[in-house]
């Protein structure tokens, strides 16, 4: 007599019915997945059509095809002022500070609530609670109205209001450190370790993971958020607003070549983000409840 | 002898208490920015927004009053309530929210799916990564193509009703809401997969395992074995949900810039303040009609959170 393994179990187990369900449930998946695809390289391929031909035959090959359009969008792409290579800066520093500032603020709070006892931390975990779960709906007049008084409109420093420490991020963080045991601050401790070198040397470093996926994360989020410069930097566009706006103020349809080359050329920064880090992502991004 | 352990005493307990102070030293360094954050642009932010909601403007000069209230209120009840901008933004935004409420669970099934390892599930994997990662004006630019009078969706209508007038989807306010609703369902298939793929990677193999030599199939394994061990990850998407009732919206600024009666409460008030001077009357109101939807959120909170933690989380 021979034992069955789990797997010659399950094979048997998987009956006719689930058979079909999964087909179904894999062809329903696979057309969409398609729809996804054929979109990009449809953006791509109009990218390399003459407008004229683009408007005409939007869906057929190119007549011929125009390489050009990539190039010239460095130099056509213009909103307010501001042309395609500005507007990448702008994407760049936004990027770059705002994930930085975003996910070590919200690092460090969660660091300080799990790690220490302290006045006021019982208010700091419910406050998060409070900001995850009720939307403050209209309070973007007010915000306004605060970016002005401070001087944030069109000004870099906006990237202050990035290093906020609560939300999501916080979460994430606080179930990473409630997972690390104390045993490695406390022999960090008897060695005489201050509390910067054991959050610098060995905390930080032990999150690594963790924090690359955040940053990542926040990296492609902030890229493509064409709303944040919309409202309150219309004078520093990033690349998202400045399609967005190309696309809605210039003469309808102007160059709409121009515009698809932008957009698939937008597209690059994340995908190459996430193809070098959807690992990273999927291994250590997880939320988990937050009852209390 | 008693001396000294008073001493003693005395030298612990000033370094304790320098201990101390040391301590919350460095916890200040390192939360003292988000906590001015938190008090300026959280605090501050929503009281002075209250403050707005009663309050209008003169000739540069602020009074107290309740006309935004009251003209709230008779955007809703009055005679025309029924064409009024703020009622059109209400009744989209219960339409969007009834779709989350769909979507919610269809993109849990289809993680769920990806993880029994249907046929394609690795390449479904990358794929259905890039909704997310791709801008929503890229995706926004493609969409509007498609669906537009020379798209290949408008050409199959035609061809079905033979007729040769091309359908304005997203500019006849018959079809443009369902046309911003479609583009949500379009990318939303797969959305929360990362978190859910997460968490359902999470659940130890053993457990499924030993269902499936119990003869469990996949429907009666996924509601009775995998929903209870990932409840914390659904119950908290689920109430982000349920929450956001008010918040609801889709794609508008991208795809119809509101018009064609597809605005939206989130849109209504980004709609009064975007390219709208910020010294407008049009801010105190949007203000007022925020204040409002986030009380009614408030008992939302409450009831579901009461009915989450009811459910008991499984250990594992």
């Amino acid at each position: 007599m021979k034992f069955k393994t789990p797997r010659q179990n399950r094979i048997k187990n998987s009956s006719g019915s689930e058979k079909i369900v999964f087909g179904i449930a894999s062809a329903v998946l696979f057309i969409f997945a398609l729809t996804y695809i054929v979109a990009f390289f449809w953006g791509a391929i109009a990218g390399f059509k003459t407008h004229d031909d683009l408007i005409l035959n939007p869906f057929k090959m190119p007549e011929t095809w125009n390489p050009i359009n990539y190039i010239d969008v460095f130099k056509l792409l213009e909103v307010n002022g501001v042309n395609m290579v500005g507007m990448i800066l702008n994407s760049v520093w936004l990027v770059a500070g705002g994930a930085l500032f975003s996910v070590f603020g919200a690092t460090l709070m969660a660091y300080a609530v799990t790690k220490y006892d302290f006045v006021g931390k019982k208010f700091l975990i419910v406050m998060n609670i409070i900001i995850m779960t009720l939307p403050i709906i209209g309070s973007l007049p007010s915000r306004y109205r605060l970016f002005s008084f401070f001087g944030f409109i069109n000004s870099p420093t906006i990237l202050t209001v990035y290093f906020g420490g609560f939300g999501a991020f916080n979460l994430y963080m606080c179930a990473f450190f409630r997972g690390v045991s104390p045993t490695y601050s406390e022999a960090a401790e008897i060695d005489g370790a201050n509390h910067f070198v054991i959050l610098f040397k060995i905390m930080l470093p032990l999150a690594k993971g963790i924090l690359t996926a955040l940053l990542i994360m926040e990296a492609v989020t902030i890229w493509n958020d064409y709303n944040t410069a919309l409202v309150f930097m219309p004078k520093l566009p990033t690349l998202a607003t400045g399609i967005y706006l190309f696309n809605t103020e210039m003469t309808y349809r102007a160059r709409m070549d121009i515009l698809m080359a932008a957009t698939i050329f937008s597209a690059l920064p994340p995908l190459v983000l996430y193809g070098i880090g959807h690992k990273t992502i999927l291994n250590n991004v997880s939320l988990g409840g937050i009852k209390g | 002898m008693s001396n000294l352990n008073y001493v003693e005493e005395k030298v612990l307990k000033e370094q304790k208490r320098k201990r101390e102070i040391v301590k919350y030293l460095f916890i200040f360094s390192i939360i003292g920015i988000q906590l001015l954050n938190f008090a300026i642009f959280y605090v501050v932010q929503n009281f002075n927004s209250i403050i707005m909601a009663f309050q209008m403007k003169k000739q540069g000069v602020a009074y107290w009053t309740l006309e935004n209230f009251t003209r709230m209120y008779d955007a809703f009840f009055r005679n025309n309530g029924a064409n009024s901008d703020l009622m059109i933004a209400l009744k989209n935004t219960f339409r969007f929210f009834g779709l989350n409420l769909i979507m919610f669970p269809v993109s849990f099934v289809t993680s769920y799916f990806m993880f029994k390892k249907v046929f394609g599930h690795s390449f479904f994997r990358v794929v259905f990564f890039v909704p997310s990662i791709l801008s929503a004006v890229v995706w926004a630019t493609l969409f509007k193509e498609i669906v537009g009078p020379e798209g290949p969706i408008v050409k199959l209508i035609m061809w079905i009703q033979n007729s040769d007038e091309p359908l304005l989807l997203l500019g006849d306010p018959r079809f443009a809401i369902y046309t911003v609703m479609s583009y949500s369902i379009w990318l939303g298939i797969a959305g929360n997969f990362i978190l859910f793929g997460g968490a359902l990677s999470r659940i130890p193999t053993e457990v499924l395992e030993a269902g499936q030599l119990d003869g469990l199939g996949w429907f009666k394994e996924m509601v009775s074995v995998v929903i209870p061990l990932i409840f914390p990850t659904i119950g908290t998407l689920l109430l982000l949900q349920l929450t956001g009732i008010f918040t609801a919206s889709g794609n508008i600024l991208l795809l119809t810039n509101g018009a064609f009666e597809t605005t939206t409460i989130t849109f209504f008030i980004f709609e009064n303040v975007y390219k709208v001077a910020e010294t407008s009357n049009k801010y105190n109101y949007a203000s007022a009609v925020g204040i409002v939807f986030t009380l009614l959120t408030i008992p939302i909170v409450f009831f579901t959170r009461a009915m989450l933690n009811k459910i008991e989380d499984v250990q594992y």
